[in-house]
């Protein structure tokens, strides 16, 4: 379906995104869910007769904020990922 | 605490709390999404609608000036029981709408698409929809942009919570875990309820790893979560607090109640191995517990009191509970 598409500077950021071998997995997960949904919504909005340069702006303007969020969470989720560690003797408080 | 399995609506629910989104403020990632819907679907309202117990709640909402509404008159609430999305051309002409108080009054609803928010475990927790106040019909382009767009709400929700869930056991993370303690404690002491914590470590779960690989101590670990969820309410709150710990708050139970949960937790794990690559791996558990302290402030003396009990119940051997009082006074259980 994407080849159907201009490649948009926003398709790109994401793959440079996905690109990230340090990305977590469950955030990896997300950001490839995220990347289908709007490119399948471009190619819909394309069918319905949307307007190209609209169309990339929809597109930057949802991933923007979904970028933001990202970064919010991506060092919290980094943490959490790296502070689970299993021992038999850990202190509990 | 019942021993009957949760009901689909109460696991809906509890999914919907997880989330942490209800009455939360608007956001921009969110109204983005309903104002493309409105645009490109040429309608007058576009909502987020979340489905509360008895209200459904508007994360984002463009053209209703109202906050919530009650469940009863909500045509998210029928969108939900579904997962096609759910379409009324034309409401006077449906039995199920026709007399519905936003049909007949403000904001005279005709037409309604309203697309399930299917989350992660298959609940739908709201949906995406749009309203027209005169008859219409979607063609099949424009259901798949709503649908687009309602994906597009869920990976916000989802990524949102990725950094307050463990992603293994569906856990809530220590951080959020401790947030809602400190929360629960200060209702707790402003209506004079209790309230119990209880703190959970899988045994030997460092040896699992070591013998069987971490994928098998990772399915002991999804195991005893999910007896443990299955075991609780839906007010009742659960972390992962460390490699192996689980911490359980139950609010509105005293020490019997509390007890009581962890008997059952303590006999269920012991008999229902986790499966992995063929083999069951038996395990057990050991549990610190204790209730709510007249000088407790925040979590942090619960969390102590608890920690030193499941501490006390490790010396001793494996599979004990151990109950340490507001006084600080322990006593072994089991």
């Amino acid at each position: 379906m994407n080849q159907c598409l201009p490649v948009s500077d926003t398709f790109r950021a994401i793959q440079t995104r996905l690109d990230d071998p340090n990305l977590p997995a469950a955030v990896r997960e997300n950001v490839e869910q995220h990347f289908q949904h709007l490119i399948s919504l471009a190619h819909n909005l394309k069918q319905l007769g949307v307007d190209q340069e609209e169309i990339n702006h929809h597109m930057a303007e949802i991933y923007g904020k979904y970028e933001l969020a990202l970064e919010t969470n991506l060092a919290r989720i980094k943490d959490i990922e790296g502070a689970l560690v299993v021992t038999d003797d850990e202190e509990t408080s | 605490m019942t021993d009957k399995p949760k009901s689909a609506e109460a696991k809906r629910l509890a999914t919907l709390k997880e989330y942490d989104v209800l009455d939360t403020p608007p956001e921009e990632a969110f109204d983005r999404i309903t104002r493309l819907a409105q645009s490109a679907l040429r309608m007058p309202i576009s909502l987020i609608s979340l489905i509360d117990e008895n209200r459904q709640w508007f994360k984002s909402r463009q053209g209703l000036n109202t906050p919530e509404t009650s469940r009863e008159v909500s045509f998210c609430a029928h969108a939900i029981q579904r997962d096609p999305p759910f379409l009324v051309p034309n409401a006077l002409l449906d039995e199920r709408f026709c007399n519905n108080p936003l049909v007949v009054g403000e904001p005279h609803i005709r037409f309604y698409a309203g697309v399930p928010l299917k989350m992660k475990d298959g609940s739908n927790i709201g949906t995406l929809c749009v309203i027209d106040t005169k008859p219409a019909e979607l063609t099949e382009t424009e259901m798949s942009i709503l649908s687009d767009l309602a994906r597009l709400v869920v990976d916000e929700l989802e990524l949102r919570q990725l950094a307050t869930t463990d992603s293994l056991t569906g856990a809530l993370t220590r951080r959020s875990f401790e947030k809602d303690l400190d929360a629960e404690l200060e209702r707790a002491k402003r209506y004079k309820h209790n309230a119990a914590l209880i703190l959970l470590d899988v045994d030997h779960l460092a040896g699992v790893n070591e013998t069987f690989g971490h994928g098998a101590g990772d399915a002991v670990l999804r195991k005893v979560a999910a007896i443990s969820k299955q075991a609780l309410r839906t007010v009742d709150v659960f972390g992962r607090i460390d490699g192996d710990k689980f911490a359980i708050l139950l609010p509105e139970t005293g020490k019997d109640g509390a007890l009581n949960v962890v008997e059952r937790l303590h006999q269920e794990i012991k008999s229902s191995p986790a499966a992995q690559d063929n083999s069951l791996i038996a395990t057990t558990a050991s549990f610190g517990v204790t209730v709510i302290a007249e000088t407790d402030r925040t979590g942090h003396g619960m969390m102590k009191r608890a920690g030193d009990a499941l501490r006390q119940a490790k010396s001793a051997g494996v599979a004990k509970i151990i109950f340490k009082d507001a006084d600080d006074s322990l006593s072994e259980v089991a």
